[in-house]
């Protein structure tokens, strides 16, 4: 992934971990936060299958599709987390 | 007359500081990153300092507004310096319709860039009750431009009452000024989730800023009606 001229590698394991803080914010009972953090991991994962540079923005979008399959309110505060003020 | 003009004044200032956003947007900030982080008791503990960091906030800057009138400007502001007051009220109240809230989806607000990431990255860092109650200072010093008018206006107002009501009425302000952080905090130990709240805030987002212009507006107009027009 490309940041402002900055690439780094997708870590499966630092996007689960995300999921699973918001989805503590947001309620969702810890054995459903872990699966659906799973799923989620597991569909980037496929979505980033064959794409070698991808944007930020893309990415974003990818695991914003992602949640959203799962569960709207974890959806809704992963991505509106940086905009509460 | 006198003293329920007075007394009025500092309801309408309370509630017009009450209706203000960066206070209630940094208490969200801060339970959103301790909730991830921390057990439930912390996260209290957190929300409790931070609420004591703003109450004192607003008490000190009261009470250093009225030290500052009582003295340099002999304890009453003079006509033209009220009139200017209420006028700045005015231009708070079309600056808060026009330009307070970015436009958008979200909640985010026309704050400095550097404050803005400031306040994130101390709530994001925020681990004890200390750090907690400092972010409570720093967001309350950041909505300073809104509402150091509201200050000015209340402590001459405070100053008119009889000497033994004015720090009760530097407490009432304060506990008005503080009471969504107080309801807020109230419907997050009752089980809401930030997320709801949050979906609230955006749905009426454009009601609380004309309910926060109109206060400021209402304000202003009740200034120079009973201040200005009463007094010439």
């Amino acid at each position: 992934m490309k940041k402002r001229e900055q690439s780094y590698n997708f870590d499966r394991n630092a996007l689960i971990n995300e999921l699973m803080i918001e989805a503590k914010v947001a309620n969702i009972p810890l054995d459903v936060s872990c699966y659906i953090s799973k799923l989620v991991a597991d569909d980037v994962e496929r979505w980033l299958n064959n794409r070698y540079n991808i944007t930020e923005l893309d990415y974003r979008k990818a695991v914003k599709e992602a949640i959203k399959k799962y569960n709207a309110d974890l959806a809704y505060i992963y991505f509106n987390r940086d905009k509460i003020v | 007359m006198s003293n329920l003009v007075s007394l009025g004044i500092v309801l309408l200032s309370a509630f017009a500081y009450a209706s203000l956003q960066v206070n209630l947007g940094c208490f969200l900030l801060l339970y959103h990153s301790s909730v991830g982080k921390h057990i439930r008791a912390k996260t209290r503990t957190l929300a409790t300092s931070y609420l004591a960091g703003v109450s004192i906030f607003i008490v000190l800057c009261l009470a250093a507004a009225g030290f500052v009138l009582l003295e340099f400007f002999n304890s009453a502001l003079s006509l033209w310096q009220i009139s200017a007051l209420a006028g700045g009220l005015v231009a708070a109240s079309l600056l808060i319709w026009l330009v307070y809230y970015r436009f958008g989806g979200a909640t985010e607000l026309w704050l400095p860039e550097s404050v803005k990431k400031f306040l994130y990255s101390r709530a994001k860092s925020t681990n004890n009750p200390v750090e907690s109650f400092s972010l409570g200072l720093v967001s309350c010093f950041a909505e300073l431009p809104f509402s150091i008018i509201l200050f000015c206006i209340s402590a001459n107002s405070l100053l008119s009452l009889p000497s033994q009501y004015q720090f009760a009425g530097i407490c009432f302000f304060a506990f008005i000024s503080i009471l969504p952080l107080l309801i807020l905090r109230l419907c997050l130990r009752k089980g809401s989730s930030i997320v709801s709240i949050q979906r609230w805030r955006t749905k009426n987002k454009l009601f609380l800023r004309i309910l926060s212009g109109t206060l400021f507006l209402c304000l202003g107009i009740f200034i120079f009606v009973f201040e200005v027009m009463g007094k010439i």
